[in-house]
């Protein structure tokens, strides 16, 4: 590609180096946040700076605690559903799922294959609505603000789809502990269809204003380096693991939700730079049309919930015929479901990387522990590294190319 | 009270059609089997430092006594290629003892997946990756354990995290301090005895009162 005129530093000349009158002793501290547009909420970043360069940046986080693991231990198991979507508001579908699978496997219960193909279709969805999020702020932050208005305008087609379902845009709660909430609304299918129909187009659109454009490039590519021994030994997961060419994704290796049966790709590249992780990303999109198409294609109807009794309530006929119903009626709405003791650990592929719900049964109605290892927290910990002597406008495009939900962080 | 003697639950009835609650397969069978097998490993190398093991439904465990935690943990990414901590917790059992226990999660990644980065893990031969839970018993009042940053830098912000919510002290952190909360925050809220309460609203009329007992709130 070519470069453009402007883009080439001036000869030396014409700029002499002026050598500073007086030498800096101690490295100026500047806050960045925790109210900065670039911060996705309400990240502080303490960076200390040597001119231009940064020397150290140490994220302080905590500023959008909202106890959520204490509230759990409070709520019922199905109450809890409507907490876990809350911590991620760019992701709530995985984290709802993850939540579920998590008490599922504690029930040791089994969810309809309808219910499953749906979960399926909502989650890769929700990775579009969430990579469309990230590749609009992206290049916000870089200021490149048009590619914001279509990558939102895109985005709200696919709340749409989540409205249908479940009657709110970002939180619907259609995934519950045995299936879904209720079976799929008419004219689903075919909303589904339009958007997926439209959604390569529009992801090319995307690409046609950023992958080539020499702006971007310059601000992205070697930018924000990590490696893959650093992103491992970090904990770093999802996308920008995948940057670095580890080929990782639960998906494929852990698979859930019948993943295994799925066909897709995973995008793995080789440099671990902020345009790397862009690239990834894009093309996860391309892939998250791909299986939800499929998804969408093996739709049968069929339950969408267990049959259960102690898993999900019976249906209302039964309850003026059957004394049993009655009293399983009672009991879940009083009690609600109880897992027997035990502990589950389940991780899904999120948007921004491994989302883990870890539950604790004690045998009660409501869970002894619940605690939620997000993608996002662990995944702040790599900033430092990957701005560590770079210039202090990098370390905006490393916060937007690590994509942190802050709700997600700080819990 | 309709309770306990008309309605109990047994892991056989809430279970699906065979009564074993690992129905829904998570982890996968394959995936499963490899674990379950390091823990195996994870007996013979260590034997009594391996507490017990558990290779019930979901992820295998092993509970393991503190004073071999670091050497383990050094054994299973060195040796066993468990190279990625997925997280660091707690879990207050209160009114069990010993009360609390850390919970470490372990993921072993396959070499094939590694092909392309530059990075060489230890090859183990087997191709399936491999889940580990492992757990720390710890007595409330004698709540330290040996921290895992030097073997998985990840392990910072989690065991801060655990410092912050359980009181756990991690001998050996780089920088043991809250993170979450306020540095002036009393307690360590996830404990089951710390007292639940709600956040007094400040208003004219008590703004003195709550400032005083809130300095973090005074701007």
């Amino acid at each position: 590609m070519e470069e453009l005129e402007f883009l080439k530093p001036p000869p030396p000349d014409e700029h002499p180096v002026v050598e500073p009158q007086q030498q800096v002793e101690e490295p100026m501290v500047l806050n960045i946040g925790p109210h900065h547009p670039s911060t996705h909420g309400v990240l502080r970043v303490v960076a200390r700076l040597d001119g231009e360069r940064v020397l150290s940046a140490e994220p302080d986080i905590g500023y959008l605690h909202s106890g959520i693991e204490k509230t759990f231990e409070s709520k019922t198991y199905v109450q809890g559903t409507t907490l876990a979507p809350r911590m991620s508001y760019l992701s709530p579908i995985h984290n709802n799922l993850a939540y579920v699978l998590a008490v599922e496997q504690l029930l040791g219960v089994e969810v309809p294959e309808r219910a499953t193909v749906v979960r399926v279709l909502l989650a890769e969805l929700d990775r579009l609505a969430s990579h469309l999020v990230f590749l609009g702020i992206h290049a916000l932050d870089l200021g490149a603000s048009s590619v914001m208005l279509y990558c939102f305008n895109a985005r709200e087609s696919i709340l749409d789809i989540m409205e249908m379902t479940g009657g709110a845009r970002m939180f619907p709660l259609f995934i519950r502990p045995g299936g879904l909430a209720r079976d799929l609304p008419d004219g689903f299918e075919e909303a589904v269809g339009r958007v997926l129909d439209d959604m390569p187009g529009a992801v090319d659109d995307f690409e046609r204003l950023l992958t080539a454009n020499p702006m971007w490039k310059k601000r992205t590519v070697g930018v924000a380096v990590i490696d893959a021994d650093t992103a491992l030994e970090l904990g770093v997961t999802g996308p920008i693991l995948r940057a670095t060419g580890v080929d990782w994704d639960l998906r494929k290796e852990i698979p859930y939700c019948d993943y295994e049966s799925y066909e897709f790709d995973v995008p793995v590249a080789q440099h671990g730079d902020a345009y790397d992780r862009y690239v990834v990303r894009v093309e996860e999109m391309r892939q998250a049309v791909r299986i939800a198409r499929q998804a969408l294609d093996r739709l049968q109807p069929g339950p969408v919930r267990t049959a259960d009794r102690k898993v999900v309530p019976p249906p209302k006929h039964e309850l003026f015929t059957s004394m049993e119903a009655v009293i399983h009626h009672f009991k879940l709405w009083t009690e609600g479901l109880k897992p027997p003791p035990g502990e589950a650990y389940v991780g899904v592929e999120a948007p921004r990387g491994e989302l883990g719900m870890y539950v604790v049964s004690d045998g009660s109605g409501k869970p002894r522990r619940v605690h939620m290892r997000s993608p996002s927290f662990t995944n702040l910990q790599a900033l430092e590294s990957m701005v560590k002597g770079g210039l202090v406008a990098d370390l905006i495009t490393a916060v937007a190319s690590l994509d942190p939900v802050l709700g997600e962080v700080d819990r | 009270m309709i309770g306990a003697a008309v309605w109990e639950y047994t892991l056989a009835e809430t279970a699906g059609t065979d009564g074993v609650a690992s129905a829904i397969g998570h982890p996968p069978p394959e995936v499963r089997e490899a674990s379950i097998a390091e823990l195996r490993v994870l007996r013979e190398r260590f034997g009594e430092s391996v507490l017990a093991t558990d290779d019930g439904p979901g992820e295998p465990t092993a509970l393991v006594s503190r004073h071999a935690l670091v050497e383990i943990a050094r054994f299973l990414r060195d040796e066993r290629g468990f190279q990625l901590l997925r997280s660091v917790t707690a879990v207050d059992l209160m009114p069990h003892t010993p009360r609390l226990q850390v919970v470490y999660h372990l993921t072993a990644l396959p070499a094939r997946v590694l092909e392309s980065a530059a990075t060489t893990p230890p090859d183990v031969g087997v191709a399936v990756p491999r889940t580990i839970r492992l757990k720390v018993p710890l007595e409330i009042h004698d709540a330290v354990v040996d921290s895992l940053t030097e073997i998985y830098p990840t392990a910072n912000f989690h065991e801060r995290e655990t410092f912050d919510m359980f009181g756990v002290e991690f001998t050996g952190h780089p920088d043991l301090r809250r993170i979450l909360l306020p540095d002036d925050f009393e307690g360590h809220p996830l404990r089951k005895d710390h007292p639940l309460r709600y956040e007094v609203v400040a208003f004219t009329h008590n703004e003195r009162d709550v400032m005083r007992r809130k300095p973090s709130a005074r701007s």
